[in-house]
């Protein structure tokens, strides 16, 4: 498999080049212009959901696209790039690892993927708030109109289990205020979950979706991260100060530079990294290394976008904190720093550059 | 707690002194409420008066104006000892910045009508500078004031007004000369903000804080409102107004939140990790030289010497450490960093969330670019860019 890592020509095939355009094109229409806060994201949703987008990679059989990851993190950097801060990423993770338990998978299971297609639901993971208390999540379905928790119940045997978030939710929690659309949930236990899978198809589906939301949304968060530099160019190429638009000096175009050359690898190894999921390579360090990379990439995207936009970007009326709210939210829910560079060092054995 | 710098016996009895008063008079309040926010200087004037009481308002300042006669460096150690203990205050810059400028620049009738009342907490000033074309490039200001005779005629938009939609009087600075080169021809004026045509625009900031936008149309002044030499603004704010901008409290209230954060992270366990630990441990060193760097700024004009570059070395490692230090929040803390004040579940009532969206306020007195530029210019001599003219 390792000869995969040096198909980069294309990266993406003119099918993906086509999607890319079509999405980027539907987000723009979705978006209106409008600064994040403002977007209607249950209407976005119920046209991924007419676009094929929630069920892209389920198959056919499902009603699905039978799309890759790879086609889902396309849609998901234009996603991203519309400035939607919606959980597609969860939702298509989850559906790929449900999908590709089937056989095992529970009626009601299989149910749930009906309700993802039609977009009128999301399944989302839950962000730990205290490793102490791990039961205390902070989570969210952001875009569908229902949403469920999947996590893993530990009750005698393993069990895969949906919690519905209404019933769940302890209560709405103010990290975005203007938009509260975050829980913190309580005790799982008290809701009546639906049981998706059991024993090690449920570990196994509960690791290949926490992995796979995470590099999608990395895709998402890129995508972002090319409006945030976007408009930090536009406007240096507006903006004048001592007789000179400001994208004149050395420095500012340095901070851009910087954002834009961390963005471009960030977007090649997602896109790489999901290709690599898609075949199955979840082990692969590849995968580890570009969670870490765009993580470390979108955040100095956003503070150099700062730098760049002077006092004007730090007013609530601009629509930068907008993008600071949504990105810091995933930027969070990729883990920690420290446990993403332990990720990628586990990775580093002899030889694994070989295998 | 903060070890003061190495300071003779009077000042560290001064000090031991400043710690009984905060500890005497800490609230946990002033830890859990909004900055900004009304109620938030509800708790400052109630701490203003006391220290108005004390003397200790203006206590650098000579009794003639309501001071104490104290000097700067014990003035600097009661704004450090309180900015450690997080003291609210109502605002405005005339303790710190306009007062001191007005003891240079002042006539005797300016310094006999004002100081006493910046001293006892009436007069709130706020520093009308920036202008929607004039940022970093203050020079470039429009704001005009026409001599009349009688009065001076001001019209023009300041923009990013801290205090400004509370404030009472505005240390403003506009043109007198067009004709004067860019850097001539500015004067400065202490404008009665309830003048017929003086209009305010609250502008709310990322973090919640409130500043403003305030115009000036036709807005008569009268003649004494004029501060210093008449087209001498600009000389004057880089020397009188530089004065006590070196933001020497910031670096001890920045330590007194990392020991917060350490205290918290050893009571959850977080303080296992040894990353956690780096981090804090990090950033306490980076805000102790940014603290000696505030030290020096004071220790100059303590000897009388106007410090330049050495203001705005101050303000780079501000600026430099302030994104490290927000985004270290949501490292140390993850998810739960994201929980926004009035959650029961927010770390340290809310301000660890708060210093992750204070990580992005880079640009008030100028950003980290231009500052580097000055320290360039000014601290090390080097060369300035010129770019030609377009067309
Ligand atoms: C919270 C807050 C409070 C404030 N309070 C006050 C106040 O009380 N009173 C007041 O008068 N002002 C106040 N300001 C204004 C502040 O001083 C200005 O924001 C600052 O000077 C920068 O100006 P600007 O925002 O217009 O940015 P700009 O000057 O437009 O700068 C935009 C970008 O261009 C860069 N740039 C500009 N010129 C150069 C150059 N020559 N070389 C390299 N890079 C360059 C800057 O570094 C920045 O990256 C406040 C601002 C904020 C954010």
């Amino acid at each position: 498999m390792a000869e995969q890592i040096y198909d980069l020509r294309p990266l993406l095939n003119e099918t993906q080049e086509m999607l890319r355009e079509a999405a980027r094109n539907a987000c723009v229409e979705l978006r209106g212009g409008a600064r994040p806060q403002k977007i209607d994201l249950a209407a976005a949703w119920r046209r991924f959901a007419e676009l094929g987008w929630t069920g892209v990679v389920l198959p056919e059989g499902l009603s699905g696209s039978g799309g890759s990851l790879l086609d889902a993190g396309v849609i998901a950097l234009e996603i991203g790039r519309g400035a939607m801060f919606v959980s597609y990423p969860e939702t298509v993770a989850w559906s790929h690892a449900l999908a590709r338990a089937l056989p095992a998978l529970s009626a009601a299971g299989k149910d749930l993927l009906a309700e993802i297609v039609a977009g009128k639901t999301g399944l989302v993971l839950a962000r730990p708030l205290d490793p102490a208390t791990p039961d205390r999540a902070l989570t969210g379905a952001v875009g569908p109109a229902a949403g469920y928790l999947v996590r893993l119940v530990e009750d005698g045997g393993t069990r895969l289990v949906a919690f519905p978030l209404d019933a769940l939710a302890a209560r709405k929690v103010a990290t975005t205020r203007h938009r509260p659309e975050l829980l913190v949930t309580a005790d799982p236990k008290a809701a009546d979950g639906i049981t998706l899978l059991e024993g090690s198809a449920a570990a196994e589906a509960f690791e290949i979706a926490a992995l796979t939301a995470r590099c999608l949304t990395c895709a998402l968060l890129v995508g972002s991260g090319r409006t945030i530099l976007e408009m930090a160019q536009e406007y240096a190429n507006v903006r004048a100060q001592f007789g000179h638009v400001i994208a004149n000096y050395q420095v500012v175009q340095h901070a851009l530079v910087d954002i834009f050359a961390a963005l471009e690898a960030a977007e090649l190894m997602t896109i790489k990294a999901l290709d690599i999921l898609d075949r199955g390579r979840r082990d692969h360090g590849l995968v580890p290394a570009t969670i870490a990379f765009a993580r470390d990439a979108v955040w100095n995207a956003l503070f150099k976008t700062y730098d760049v936009f002077g006092g004007i970007a730090f007013m609530q009326e601009h629509p930068l904190g907008d993008f600071t709210r949504g990105m810091t939210v995933l930027i969070a829910s990729l883990g920690t720093e420290e446990q993403c560079l332990e990720a990628v060092a586990a990775t580093i054995r002899k030889g694994a550059f070989l295998a | 707690m903060l070890e003061g710098p190495t300071l003779e016996a009077e000042y560290e009895r001064f000090r031991e002194e400043a710690i009984d008063f905060y500890r005497s008079e800490f609230r946990p309040e002033w830890l859990q409420t909004e900055p900004d926010s009304d109620a938030y200087r509800a708790l400052g004037k109630d701490l203003d008066n006391k220290l108005i009481a004390r003397g200790w308002y203006t206590l650098h300042w000579p009794t003639k104006y309501g001071g104490k006669g104290g000097d700067l460096i014990q003035y600097s150690i009661l704004r450090e000892v309180a900015a450690y203990f997080r003291a609210p205050t109502y605002g405005g810059h005339g303790r710190y910045i306009v007062g001191p400028a007005l003891f240079e620049i002042g006539t005797e009738e300016q310094k006999a009508r004002h100081l006493p009342r910046i001293s006892r907490g009436e007069l709130i000033i706020c520093l009308g500078f920036t202008e929607p074309d004039a940022g970093s490039d203050l020079a470039a200001m429009k704001t005009r004031a026409v001599d009349e005779g009688g009065h001076f005629r001001i019209t023009g938009t300041k923009l990013y007004i801290t205090f400004g939609h509370f404030a009472n009087v505005m240390l403003l600075a506009a043109r007198t000369d067009p004709a004067a080169p860019k850097h001539k021809g500015v004067s400065l004026f202490l404008v009665d903000l309830s003048l017929p045509g003086v209009n305010m625009k609250p502008l709310d900031c990322f973090t919640g804080h409130r500043i403003a936008e305030m115009h000036f149309d036709n807005v008569r002044v009268p003649k004494d409102a004029l501060v210093g030499e008449l087209n001498r603004g600009f000389y004057h704010m880089t020397v009188a107004l530089n004065f006590e901008r070196s933001g020497m409290e910031r670096p001890a209230a920045y330590l007194a939140h990392l020991e917060d954060m350490a205290e918290y992270c050893r009571a959850s366990g977080l303080w296992q990790r040894a990353r956690v630990r780096q981090l804090i441990g990090s950033l306490a060193a980076q805000v102790q030289a940014w603290r000696m760097i505030s030290w020096r700024v004071v220790m100059l004009q303590h000897r009388g010497l106007v410090p330049s570059w050495e203001g705005s070395l101050a303000q780079l490692y501000r600026k430099d450490i302030n994104p490290q230090f927000g985004k270290a929040h949501l490292e140390i803390f993850g998810n739960a960093g994201l929980i926004e004040r009035f959650d029961p579940d927010a770390i340290l009532d809310g301000r660890s969330e708060w210093f992750l969206r204070e990580g992005f306020n880079n640009h008030g007195q100028g950003g980290r670019f231009v500052t580097r530029n000055v320290i360039a210019r000014r601290g090390m001599g080097l060369p300035a860019i010129r770019l030609r003219d377009h067309g």
